[in-house]
């Protein structure tokens, strides 16, 4: 497992280095200190895992995941944070709090192992790059989830942001839909138009729509009128 | 405070002055149907007694003015009661001569024609009790006001200093702050076993400076800063290079008494909002000098680049607690501001006069 360490306390670091030092399995590829410097490093190593500390300077722990394109498993890490943990309150994430027990580290770094699953080789980077993007970090205020993109029924664009339809809540991802569209699975993804990309997992029904386009009924979603010019290429694409 | 004050003054002029002039009014009518005969001067009477209430309100009116009764109001009893004495016989004597010219020459009332000194004289003497009455209930009004004033003082410095105590544990010493602590000496004791010793040493020093300081209370300025230079080798093991701190404090400012735990407060806020969201850190000034009769007290820090985000949890309550508790401490002429204009400063300005 190739793990990234993300905080700005050098001695915080040095803490973590040698708790990690116990796991054969762990390689530490990297120490990034504030924000831009872990987005940088992420992008160059692409550790399988970032151990990240919430306050950082220039922003949080946060904001490190909310501009990656393709975050790899994270265990964050603070001191003492009433507001981290209301965040950590809504979603799945781990976090561990300093001064850090072996034992506790132990576990999560087992938790990471079991999702990545048995087959995966150590110290090789999971995802071969030109891979489907699977999963994103949408942050809202305090809170941030992580996002199975798989579960998505409709993405929307918002200007050069786009929004994420889901039951329950529409969170907004700093990428744009043309970004999206061309990182996303395209046997899963289809851009109806110029507005909507759309899950086809989720599509109910299929009706004529005027002049020739097709209306796309969403299952737990709207319906979805295509472009004239999209209706006639997904006319081709479930032909063949 | 000042206009409701002015209120209750002027309900307590009319009302009494009133009650007076309706009490004689109601006597001179039951006068009147007792003796069961016609009085002609009846109206005149009437009149009079209203002038007379009338000139009652303008001679309490302009001595609480002239002499400045309110400033009486702070005198010990012993100082207080000769001068109540003195001021009730002036005003009585004058009371007593307006009603005798008034009876005399303006509503011509039988039985005042002739100039009379026992008039005068028992006249005096029956005014002057009245306005002993008036400034006798002057007086408790403005002491009960007084005692109710001090007692929500004291409620307010009580509850001030509950929600600081409070407050000091939860947020003046961050458990934030503390964890980390502990977690750069963990990582000390490998690395560097003499200054993770150290560090065990600055950190029970200010927690026991912050466990027994209690809130209501000054501490000599030499004191506190002690225990700012322990929290800053604190947040210099945590921050390293990051940190530079300077300090600039004369001798004579040492022994001036200042709220505990202030120049602590504003140090871990010029840290907080300057030097921890930074990447390359910045300075910490703290200087202290006594000029004209006052302890000048500044802490300044070179502020986190622009467009950096704030710090979280930031709402300047540490900040407004701590001006709250200056002011309660030090009295109102104390000052703590804020400055955040200069471009390359955020700095914190105390003003405290010297104890006289």
């Amino acid at each position: 497992m190739r793990v990234l360490i993300v905080d700005d306390e050098r001695l915080a670091r040095a803490e973590l280095r040698r708790l990690l030092a116990a796991f054969p399995d762990v390689e530490v590829v990297g120490e990034a200190t504030h924000v831009d410097d872990a987005c940088r490093q992420v992008e160059a190593q692409e550790p399988d895992l970032l151990l990240l500390d919430i306050q950082m300077p220039g922003g949080s722990g946060f904001d490190v995941l909310a501009r990656l394109d393709e975050p790899p498993d994270v265990i964050f890490t603070t001191a003492f944070d009433a507001h981290a943990v209301r965040a950590f309150s809504v979603n799945a994430l781990d976090y561990l709090l300093k001064p850090i027990e072996a034992e506790r580290l132990a576990e999560a770094l087992e938790r990471v192992r079991q999702r990545r699953g048995p087959t995966e080789r150590a110290s090789e980077p999971t995802r071969a790059s030109g891979a489907p993007l699977e999963r994103v970090f949408v942050k809202e205020g305090e809170r941030c989830w992580l996002v199975q993109l798989a579960q998505v029924p409709l993405i929307t664009s918002e200007g050069n942001y786009s929004r994420l339809h889901l039951a329950g809540h529409q969170p907004l991802l700093l990428r744009s839909l043309s970004y999206l569209e061309e990182k996303l699975d395209p046997s899963r993804f289809f851009r109806a138009s110029r507005q909507h990309l759309i899950n086809l997992d989720f599509v109910e029904t299929l009706e004529p729509g005027p002049g020739g386009t097709l209306v796309a009924r969403l299952r737990q979603g709207p319906e979805v009128e295509m472009s004239r010019r999209q209706s006639q290429r997904f006319r081709e694409r479930m032909s063949l | 405070m000042s206009s409701r004050r002015a209120r209750v003054y002027a309900a307590c002029q009319v009302g009494g002055w009133g009650l007076y002039g309706l009490i004689n009014a109601v006597l001179s009518v039951l006068s009147v149907v007792m003796m069961q005969q016609p009085d002609e001067q009846f109206a005149r009477r009437m009149f009079w007694l209203v002038a007379m209430s009338l000139s009652g309100m303008v001679i309490t009116h302009v001595a609480r003015g002239r002499l400045g009764f309110r400033e009486w109001a702070r005198l010990s009893l012993s100082r207080l009661a000769p001068r109540v004495l003195l001021v009730c016989l002036a005003m009585g004597a004058t009371q007593s001569v307006v009603a005798h010219v008034l009876s005399r020459f303006v509503f011509r009332i039988q039985g005042f024609e002739d100039f009379s000194l026992t008039r005068i004289i028992f006249g005096g003497a029956f005014w002057s009790v009245v306005m002993m009455m008036w400034l006798l209930t002057y007086f408790a009004v403005h002491f009960v006001e007084r005692a109710r004033t001090a007692e929500h003082e004291r409620l307010q410095q009580q509850i001030a200093s509950q929600t600081s105590e409070l407050r000091f544990l939860k947020a003046q010493l961050q458990p934030h702050f503390l964890f980390n602590c502990l977690n750069s000496v963990r990582a000390l004791i490998v690395e560097d076993p003499t200054r993770a010793q150290q560090a065990v040493t600055h950190l029970s020093s200010l927690l026991r400076y912050a466990l027994a300081s209690k809130d209501a209370e000054t501490v000599p300025l030499g004191r506190e800063l002690q225990v700012v230079r322990d929290y800053l080798s604190l947040e210099a093991i945590r921050l390293e290079e990051r940190l530079r701190v300077r300090e600039d404090v004369s001798p004579e400012a040492l022994a001036v008494p200042v709220p505990a735990m202030l120049v602590q407060t504003l140090v871990e806020n010029a840290i907080k909002h300057g030097i921890a969201p930074s990447p390359e850190g910045g300075a910490v000034t703290v200087q202290a000098h006594v000029r004209e009769g006052s302890l000048l007290l500044e802490v300044a820090n070179t502020p986190a680049p622009v467009g950096t985000p704030p710090a979280p949890h930031s709402g300047g309550v540490g900040l407004h607690n701590a001006s709250e508790r200056l002011r309660l401490l030090c009295g109102t002429t104390a000052s703590l501001q804020l400055d955040q204009t200069g471009s390359t400063l955020t700095t914190a300005r105390v003003r405290i006069p010297l104890p006289s």
